[in-house]
């Protein structure tokens, strides 16, 4: 079964996947607002509309600290949640603009291993994308505050 | 109504029932920890706290401070120190959930406020905030006096 993605660069070598139809915009160094006490990778907000998206610095999430590179582009992605079936919108920053691709199940491979633990609470499945795992985010997990 | 409190980058909103007056800093007498000092307010000392703009508990005054917000907890009152204080309408501002990824288990914070396009106030309440400081926390409400050492008896092998 073929299905068309997003492949998506946070820097250092960190990449990830999201179904092509749950990116919304893609901005460019778009003005974002601090929110103290909150997570360190997740504390920044930034208004779409009548909505106030949560912007997460995955690279910062995965590794526990700043990504070396300068990451400008915020992707804006929606996801539905199971409670109440509602469209949620979240942001992603990253290094450089997401690169679309098509998969198909004979590209599944195994989720990354290191950092130890990490991919596997934010990711079902895997597949190989010029010879790297490219693990295909679960944003509705991501979001939650479980992680 | 809401009593909207700035820590340096930081904008707080409380309901202004919760916040009964403003004092200047200047009225702030210092003494030892856990508080910062007292103000008086209503006839009594109140103890007086600090936050930075993390919400952060601070141990010394910020020299951006100017006022003193006096804050009502249940039945205690107590004075924080801020850099400024605005009054605002519920009712010109967009109130937010906090999004559950942003949700500390400790976090003050009830709401995300959107005052217009270019800030942000979040939104908490004095229960919150005197939790967040250790207001009428057991050590605050009983420091030991500075005498106690001198008080100290000899243990039962000392004596004889």
């Amino acid at each position: 079964m073929k299905a068309a993605a997003w492949i998506l660069n946070f820097g250092s070598g960190h990449v990830a996947a999201v179904g092509a139809r749950q990116q919304v915009h893609l901005m460019y160094d778009p003005q974002v607002v601090d929110v103290p006490a909150t997570p360190h990778h997740c504390s920044q907000v930034v208004f779409f509309g009548a909505h106030c998206v949560p912007v997460f610095d995955f690279a910062r999430w995965l590794v526990d600290h700043h990504s070396a590179e300068d990451r400008h582009y915020l992707g804006l992605y929606a996801f539905t949640s199971g409670v109440d079936a509602a469209t949620h919108y979240g942001a992603l920053w990253m290094a450089s603009p997401p690169k679309r691709i098509e998969v198909d199940d004979s590209m599944a491979t195994a989720l990354p291993e290191n950092p130890a633990g990490r991919w596997q609470q934010v990711a079902r499945s895997c597949f190989e994308e010029g010879g790297a795992p490219v693990p295909i985010l679960d944003l509705r997990r991501l979001f939650s505050g479980d992680i | 109504m809401w009593a909207v409190l700035q820590f340096g980058s930081t904008w707080v909103a409380v309901d202004q029932r919760e916040a009964p007056a403003v004092e200047s800093r200047d009225d702030l007498i210092e003494s030892r920890a856990p508080a910062l000092g007292s103000i008086r307010f209503a006839g009594a000392d109140r103890p007086v706290f600090a936050l930075d703009a993390q919400l952060v508990p601070q141990r010394a005054i910020s020299p951006e401070s100017r006022a003193c917000a006096i804050l009502r907890h249940e039945s205690e009152l107590f004075g924080l120190l801020c850099d400024d204080i605005a009054i605002l309408s519920a009712l010109e501002a967009a109130e937010f959930d906090l999004p559950p990824a942003m949700r500390l288990a400790d976090t003050p914070i009830h709401s995300l406020v959107r005052i217009n396009d270019q800030q942000l106030a979040v939104r908490s309440s004095a229960r919150a905030l005197a939790q967040r400081l250790g207001v009428g926390s057991s050590d605050q409400r009983s420091s030991p006096p500075a005498e106690a050492d001198a008080l100290a008896l000899p243990s039962a092998g000392e004596a004889a």
